[in-house]
C-alpha cells in the first residue's frame, strides 16, 4: 500500500487527468450563476485514510482503495475496478468500504459567514424539484439541485438585522401542501417562511435566547420543536401561532439545548446539549397529546392565553454516554445515535438492550451502549450528522472539512465503516450535512460558507437495488 | 431662480427631501447656476451662519461651494493645499454622515405618506391647527333640531320624486319601490368641432365588472356583463373650441339605455365583483366634420381655463344652474373616479386629425369610469349627473376589445389636480364631452326620453362656503411664501432646498395653506426632526435637524411588533383591544394665540412643554413563565400567581418517594401535608391550628382512605411536642376528623379494622 500523501496528487492535476476524471476546482461564487459550478465527477474516495492512520490508527477507520486504484492506472472504467475493490481487504483484515458519493460540484455564498445548517425539503414527490436550504448569517437561502449534478440558487432572504446568525432550519407543508420553512438562529426568534409567497409569513417570540436546533413533528406538519439556548425546548404550533409545550425546567436540561430529534412514529423525542445530558420526552402522554388537540381547537380571540403546557421532568435522562458537549442526537429506530464534541457517535439506548422504550421506567439510569464510532477533528461543537430517510446511511462532517460517510446497512452494529468523502478545496468545518429524500444527493455545508454536493455514484444505486 | 437663494450645496425642490439616492445626481442640470450663485453670493451665505454659529461653520460653508478657495473668507491663504484637502475630507465624510442621518427618518416618513395614501387613518383637517384645510362650513348646523330631521328627509323625498317623474316610469318616484332597470341617459355629445347638422354619433355602451384582488399589482379580472349602443345626435359649437368649455344644450329626446338590475349587483356572488365600469366609445363618422382646421392659438385662449369655464358655460346655457350642478357631479353615494384612457391623438394611420379627408373613417372616443368602489359591498347604483370626458383614440375597432379593458392602476400623484387642469387645456377635437344621467326605474323606458331634471344638491354652495372660511390661506397663498429649508448636521447646514408659493410639507405632502400649520405640522408629525424657524424676507428659512432624542416607543401600539404575519402595523381588519395607554388630549389650557414665535429656536419656551401627558405604558408585556407576548386583551388574567407550580409539587413528591428512611404511609402523609402547606402558604407558628383545621376539612376523606389516621395523629401529636399546637387543637383536629369519618360511608368498616389493628398493638406492648 503507499503512503504517499493523497492531497498532492489531486492537486497535480495533469498526474491525475490520465486516471481520473478532470477535475477543475474552481471556486463558484452563487452570484455568477450555477453556469459555471463544474458538474464533472471527482472520485476523492478516502483521502485522509493515510492521515488517519498515521495519527491514531483507529482500527475502524476506513480503508483506502488509493493505493490499488493508482496500481491499476490508466483504467478509466471505475465502476468495474470497484467492484473488485469490495473483496480486498485492509491490513487489519476488514473489508474495505468504498464511499458510495462522487463531488457533483460546489458554491460559495458571499456573506463569508459559517453555514450553520441545510435541510432538504423531504415531503416532495418525484416528479417536483428536489429543494433544499441552508441558514448562515442572516441569510435563508434555498436551492434546487438540479438533475445535471448542479445546484440553483431560488430564493434568498436576508433578516433585517444584520445581527441575526440563522444556525438551523427545517421543512414542512402548510395545508394546501405548499412548503413551509422554519429557520432560527441567534437572536431567537422562529421565522416560517412560505416559499410560495416568497414572505415570512410568520414568526414566534418566546425563546430567551438563540435557538440551536429546529424539526418539525414527522406525523403532524404543524409542529415544531424548538432547542435553545435558554436550555429548554419548545413545541409550537405554527397553523395557529400557539406554544404547545415546553421542555425544561427542574428536571431539565442545565445548560444550552444543542440538538432533539423526534422518533419516526412520533412517540419520542430526543434532546441532548451542553451540560453533557441526553434526554428522553415522551410527546405519546395523555397531558401532551391532550395540548396539542387543545392548541388546534383553542379560540385565538379568548381573554385567557393559551395554558401552554410545562413539562419540567424528562422521561429518562443520562449523563453517561458522553462526557462532553452533546452536539447531535439522532433517533435509529429504537435506538438513538449522538454525537460529542470527543470526536464519538455513540449509539446507545436506555435500559436493557431489548427492553422497550415503554418498559423503560422514569428513574431508570441504566443505559446500553450498542456501539461506538469514532471520528476525527470533530472536537468543535455543532458539528451535525445526518441519517438518510431510510436510516441506511450516515454522514458526519468534520473540523477539516472531510465528511464521513457511515453504511449503517450491517448485519452487526460493529461492521458499521465508513468512507471518506474529501476534496483538496473542503478544507473548513462542515458544520451539518444533509441527504435527499432518496438518499442519492448529499449536501454539506462548510465555515467558509461553501456549499458541497456530493451524489450518489452509480454503481452504488446499483447495489442499493440489488 | 436659484441664484437669489442662499445656498451652500445642491440646491432641490421642496418636494424631494434629501435622500441617499437622489442626491450625487441632483443638480445635474443647475450645476452650472448652482456654482455661480455660490460665487456671486457667498457673502450672504456666510451671513446667518456667522450670526449663528461661528468660523467652523463659515469655513465650512466656504467648502462647501465646491471648493472655490475665494469664498472663504477666515481661512488664510497661506493654507496649504493639503489642509484644503484634509477639509475637503472631512467634509465629505460629513456629508456621507449627513445623508446616512437623514435617511432612514427621511424614508419613514416617505413610507408614511404612501400608507396615509392609500389607507388614511385620520383627517388632517380635523386638527385644531389645520383649521383652514376644513372647507364646509357649519351654516347648515347652526340652527339644527332633532325634529328637523323628518322633514328634512320628507323634503327630500318630495324632491326625489320630483325629479323622477320625469323618466317615464309609472312608479319610478318612489325610491324604496323596486329597481329593475338603471338607465343610462344620453343627455347630449360634443367634441368642440363643427359637425353638420343631425350627425349621429354612434355610443357603444359596455359595462364591464371588476373583480377586484387585494393585492396591489394589476387589476382583477374584467369581464363584459352589458354591451349595447346607441345613436345619439351630435352638438356642434357655433366655433370650435375645446370640448370643457361648452355645455351642450341638452336634447329633447335623449336616447336611453336600460340596464337590468341584475347586471349590475355586485357583491353578491361572494363579493368577488367589487366594482362596475361603465365603458363608453363614441364613434363620429368623419365625413360629417364640417370644420377642418384647427386654432392654433387654442391653448393660449384657454389658459384662464378655470376661471373662464363658469361664465363660459353660463353664456352658453339657458339654465344657469345646470352647468354647475354637473360639475358638482352630485352623487354622494358612488366614488366615481374617472380613469380614462389615455391615447394619442390620431387617426387612421397616423394622418393628423383634421387633415384627414377620407369619408368612410370615423373619429373615435372612448372613456371609462367605475361606478362603484369596493369600499362599501352592497351598494347600489344611485342616481348620477355626470359630464364624462372621453380621449380621443388613435386605432379604429368598432367593438370594445377586451384589451380595452384595463383596470389604470396608478399612482395618484399628489399634483393630480394640477396635472388635470393642464390636461384641460387642449384644442377641440382631442377630447369630447358626452354628458350622462344615470336613473333607476321599475319598467323598461321606451328608447327615447325626456331630459330628465337635473340632480340638486347642496354641494353647491361648497363654493361660497369655502371661499369666506379659507380667505386667510388664501391671502397668505397670494403674497407667494418661499419657504427655505435648511438640513444641519453637526450645527453646519449642509443642504438648502426652497420651496417657492408652496406650504406643502416636503414629506407628506399635505398642504398646510398656512405657514403656522406648516410648522406645527412639522414639529408635531415629524418628530424624528427638529425644526427651528427663522423669519426672511418674504418667508421663512427652516433649519432641520435630525432629533437625536426621538423617542418612538409610544407610536403605534406596542403589540404590532409580534402581530402575525409580521411587519404590519396598525391593524386594519377591524378593531382590536389595545394596552391601555391614557394620554390627555384635551385639558383646557389657558388658549395661546396662534404664532410663528412658537417655533423660534429657544429652549426655555413655555408652549415647548406642554407635551403631551400621557400614563400607562405602551410596552409589550410577556408572560412570566413562558415568555410569551401577553397580548392586551390577556392583560387582565393573571396568568401566573400560584404559589405552587406543577412542577414543584411533582418535585416535591418525587423527593419525599427518595426517602429510605420513613414507611410509606408517613410518606403519604408528608406529601399531602407538604402540598397542602405550600398551596396555602401558612408561614408563621400562629397558622398552624388553622393549618390543621383546613388540612383535615380538605383530606380528610383521603386520609381515611388511605389509612393515614395514625400517621396524622402522629403527626399532630409531634406539632404539639414542638409547642405548635395547644392540646386543645389536637383534640378539635382529631374531633374534625372523626366527624369526616362518620359521615362517609368507609367509616366504620375502617374503624373496625383500626380497632383490630390498635388491639394488636396494645397486645404486643402488653406482651
Amino acid at each position: 500500500m503507499s503512503t504517499s500523501i493523497p492531497d498532492i496528487i489531486m492537486r497535480n492535476k495533469t498526474s491525475m487527468i490520465n486516471h481520473l476524471h478532470n477535475h477543475d476546482d474552481s471556486d463558484t461564487v452563487l452570484d455568477d450563476s450555477g453556469d459555471e459550478i463544474d458538474s464533472s465527477t471527482c472520485d476523492s474516495v478516502s483521502l485522509t485514510i493515510e492521515e488517519s492512520h498515521s495519527n491514531t490508527s483507529r482500527s475502524n477507520t476506513p480503508l483506502s482503495n488509493q493505493g490499488s486504484r493508482k496500481s491499476k492506472s490508466g483504467k478509466i472504467g471505475k465502476s468495474r475496478k470497484k467492484k473488485k475493490l469490495w473483496s480486498v481487504t485492509n491490513k487489519h483484515g476488514k473489508p474495505v468500504t468504498k464511499s458510495k458519493y462522487a463531488y457533483s460540484c460546489h458554491a460559495k455564498e458571499d456573506h463569508a459567514n459559517p453555514i450553520f445548517g441545510c435541510e432538504f425539503h423531504q415531503n416532495l414527490r418525484d416528479d417536483q424539484p428536489t429543494i433544499f436550504a441552508t441558514v448562515g448569517s442572516n441569510r435563508v437561502t434555498i436551492y434546487e439541485c438540479t438533475s445535471n449534478g448542479s445546484i440553483r440558487l431560488l430564493q434568498c432572504f436576508a433578516d433585517p438585522d444584520p445581527e441575526e446568525n440563522f444556525y438551523t432550519c427545517a421543512w414542512s407543508d402548510d395545508d394546501n401542501g405548499k412548503p413551509l420553512l422554519a429557520a432560527a438562529g441567534a437572536r431567537g426568534i422562529i421565522r416560517i417562511f412560505s416559499t410560495a409567497s416568497a414572505s415570512c409569513v410568520k414568526h414566534y417570540l418566546g425563546h430567551g435566547h438563540a435557538i440551536n436546533d429546529l424539526m418539525f413533528h414527522p406525523k403532524d406538519s404543524n409542529l415544531l420543536l424548538s432547542a435553545s439556548k435558554d436550555h429548554s425546548l419548545r413545541l409550537w404550533n405554527v397553523k395557529t401561532d400557539i406554544c404547545v409545550a415546553i421542555f425544561g425546567g427542574v428536571e431539565g436540561h442545565r445548560d444550552e439545548v444543542l440538538a432533539a430529534d423526534i422518533d419516526i412514529t412520533g412517540s419520542r423525542m430526543v434532546s441532548c446539549g451542553m451540560d453533557h445530558s441526553l434526554k428522553v420526552w415522551k410527546l405519546k402522554k395523555p397531558e401532551i397529546e391532550k395540548a396539542i388537540q387543545m392548541s388546534y381547537t383553542f379560540n385565538p380571540n379568548s381573554n385567557i392565553p393559551f395554558p401552554t403546557m410545562k413539562q419540567n421532568f424528562p422521561d429518562f435522562s443520562t449523563r453517561d454516554i458522553h462526557r462532553n458537549y452533546v452536539d447531535c442526537a439522532k433517533w435509529f429506530g429504537e435506538f438513538i445515535f449522538s454525537k460529542s464534541c470527543e470526536d464519538q457517535i455513540v449509539c446507545w439506548k436506555a435500559g436493557k438492550t431489548f427492553q422497550n422504550w415503554d418498559e423503560v421506567p422514569y428513574t431508570c439510569t441504566e443505559t446500553s451502549v450498542i456501539t461506538r464510532l469514532e471520528i476525527k477533528d470533530c472536537d468543535i461543537w455543532f458539528i451535525r450528522f445526518a441519517l438518510d430517510f431510510w436510516k441506511h446511511t450516515l454522514a458526519l462532517g468534520n473540523k477539516s472539512g472531510k465528511t464521513f460517510i457511515y453504511d449503517l446497512k450491517v448485519a452487526e452494529p460493529s461492521q458499521i465503516r465508513a468512507s471518506v468523502l474529501a476534496h483538496p478545496k473542503c478544507v473548513s468545518a462542515i458544520r451539518q450535512t444533509a441527504f435527499s429524500r432518496d438518499g442519492s444527493i448529499l449536501i454539506c455545508v462548510c465555515d467558509d460558507s461553501t456549499i458541497w454536493r456530493w451524489d450518489i455514484s452509480k454503481d452504488s444505486e446499483e447495489e442499493i437495488d440489488k | 431662480m436659484p441664484g437669489a437663494s442662499i445656498t451652500a450645496g445642491t440646491k432641490r425642490r421642496a418636494s424631494e427631501p434629501v435622500s441617499q439616492n437622489g442626491s450625487p445626481a441632483a443638480s445635474a442640470t443647475n450645476s452650472a447656476s448652482n456654482s455661480a450663485a455660490i460665487a456671486s453670493t457667498s457673502n450672504s451665505s456666510q451671513s446667518p451662519s456667522n450670526a449663528s454659529g461661528g468660523n467652523t461653520a463659515a469655513t465650512m460653508n466656504g467648502l462647501g461651494g465646491s471648493g472655490s478657495g475665494g469664498a472663504t473668507t477666515d481661512v488664510s491663504k497661506v493654507s496649504a493645499a493639503a489642509v484644503m484637502k484634509m477639509k475637503a475630507e472631512v467634509y465629505e465624510k460629513d456629508r456621507d454622515n449627513f445623508l446616512s442621518k437623514f435617511e432612514k427618518p427621511t424614508q419613514i416618513y416617505r413610507y408614511i405618506r404612501a400608507r396615509m395614501a392609500e389607507r388614511p387613518i385620520f383627517l388632517q383637517r380635523n386638527l385644531s391647527y389645520m383649521k383652514n384645510r376644513f372647507s364646509r362650513s357649519h351654516k347648515g348646523r347652526e340652527g339644527f333640531q332633532m325634529n328637523q330631521l323628518l322633514e328634512k328627509k320628507l323634503q327630500r323625498e318630495k324632491e326625489d320624486k320630483y325629479r323622477l317623474t320625469h323618466v317615464p316610469s309609472p312608479r319610478s318616484g318612489n325610491l324604496n319601490g323596486p329597481i329593475n332597470y338603471y338607465n343610462i341617459i344620453f343627455l347630449g355629445f360634443t367634441d368642440g368641432q363643427i359637425w353638420l347638422p343631425d350627425t349621429k354619433a354612434r355610443i357603444d355602451v359596455c359595462l364591464a365588472r371588476v373583480q377586484n384582488k387585494k393585492r396591489k399589482d394589476g387589476g382583477g379580472p374584467i369581464a363584459k356583463s352589458f354591451e349595447k349602443d346607441v345613436d345619439i345626435k351630435v352638438y356642434s359649437p357655433s366655433t370650435p373650441c375645446s370640448s370643457y368649455d361648452i355645455a351642450i344644450p341638452h336634447l329633447q329626446k335623449c336616447p336611453v339605455i336600460a340596464v337590468p338590475e341584475e347586471v349590475c349587483r355586485i357583491g353578491t356572488n361572494g363579493h368577488t365583483v367589487k366594482s362596475l365600469k361603465l365603458i363608453l366609445r363614441v364613434s363620429v363618422p368623419q365625413a360629417f366634420l364640417q370644420t377642418r382646421n384647427f386654432p392654433s392659438s387654442m391653448s393660449d385662449q384657454q389658459s384662464n381655463h378655470l376661471n373662464s369655464r363658469n361664465s363660459n358655460s353660463n353664456n352658453n346655457n339657458n339654465d344657469l344652474e345646470e352647468p354647475k350642478a354637473k360639475r358638482r357631479r352630485s352623487a354622494p353615494t358612488t366614488k366615481d373616479r374617472e380613469n380614462f384612457i389615455y391615447d394619442g391623438d390620431t387617426v387612421n394611420n397616423g394622418k393628423l386629425p383634421g387633415a384627414a379627408s377620407d369619408t368612410e373613417d370615423i373619429v373615435i372616443y372612448s372613456g371609462a369610469m367605475s361606478l362603484f368602489e369596493n369600499d362599501v359591498p352592497g351598494d347600489s347604483l344611485r342616481n348620477i349627473d355626470l359630464d364624462l370626458h372621453l380621449k380621443r383614440m388613435t386605432r379604429g375597432g368598432h367593438r370594445i376589445s377586451n384589451q380595452r379593458i384595463r383596470r389604470e392602476i396608478s399612482w395618484e400623484s399628489f399634483d393630480e389636480k394640477f396635472n388635470k387642469v393642464v390636461d384641460q387645456v387642449k384644442p377641440a377635437g382631442k377630447s369630447a364631452k358626452l354628458c350622462v344621467a344615470i336613473r333607476t326605474s321599475e319598467l323598461k323606458p321606451a328608447q327615447f326620453v325626456e331630459t330628465p331634471a337635473p340632480l340638486l344638491s347642496s354641494a353647491m354652495q361648497r363654493d361660497d362656503g369655502a371661499d369666506s372660511n379659507s380667505s386667510l390661506a388664501k391671502l397668505e397663498k397670494r403674497k407667494s411664501v418661499r419657504v427655505v429649508y435648511q438640513f444641519m448636521y453637526g450645527s453646519n447646514p449642509q443642504q438648502q432646498t426652497e420651496s417657492r408659493d408652496d406650504l406643502k410639507c416636503p414629506w407628506c405632502s399635505i398642504n398646510c395653506m398656512l405657514l403656522y400649520s406648516l410648522m406645527k405640522h412639522l414639529k408635531l408629525c415629524h418628530p424624528r426632526f427638529q425644526f427651528t424657524y427663522t423669519p426672511i424676507t418674504n418667508g421663512a428659512k427652516i433649519d432641520v435637524t435630525v432629533n437625536d432624542s426621538y423617542d418612538g416607543s409610544y407610536t403605534g401600539s406596542a403589540y404590532d411588533l409580534v402581530t402575525q404575519p409580521p411587519g404590519e402595523a396598525f391593524a386594519r381588519n377591524g378593531p382590536t383591544k389595545r394596552t391601555e395607554v391614557f394620554s390627555i388630549l384635551v385639558c383646557r389650557p389657558k388658549p395661546i394665540r396662534q404664532s410663528l414665535q412658537e417655533f423660534f429656536d429657544c429652549d426655555e419656551n413655555d408652549v415647548d412643554q406642554r407635551r403631551t401627558y400621557i400614563t400607562g405604558h405602551n410596552r409589550l408585556y410577556h408572560h412570566t413563565s413562558t415568555c410569551l407576548p401577553i397580548h392586551p386583551r390577556e392583560i387582565d388574567v393573571d396568568s401566573e400567581g400560584e404559589p405552587d407550580p406543577e412542577w414543584l409539587r411533582v418535585k416535591t413528591t418525587m423527593m419525599i418517594d427518595e426517602f429510605t428512611d420513613v414507611n410509606e404511609g408517613e410518606k403519604e402523609l408528608m406529601k399531602l401535608w407538604n402540598l397542602h402547606v405550600m398551596k396555602y402558604n401558612y408561614v408563621g407558628d400562629c397558622q398552624i391550628p388553622l393549618a390543621c383545621k383546613r388540612f383535615v376539612e380538605y383530606h380528610g376523606k383521603e386520609l381515611i382512605q388511605k389509612n393515614l389516621y395514625r400517621n396524622l395523629c402522629l403527626h399532630l401529636t409531634n406539632l404539639f411536642d414542638f409547642g405548635l399546637l395547644t392540646p386543645h387543637g389536637v383534640h378539635t383536629t382529631i374531633q374534625l376528623l372523626h366527624s369526616q369519618m362518620k359521615d362517609s360511608k368507609l367509616g366504620p368498616g375502617l374503624q373496625e379494622t383500626w380497632k383490630v389493628a390498635q388491639v394488636n398493638n396494645c397486645h404486643s406492648r402488653i406482651m
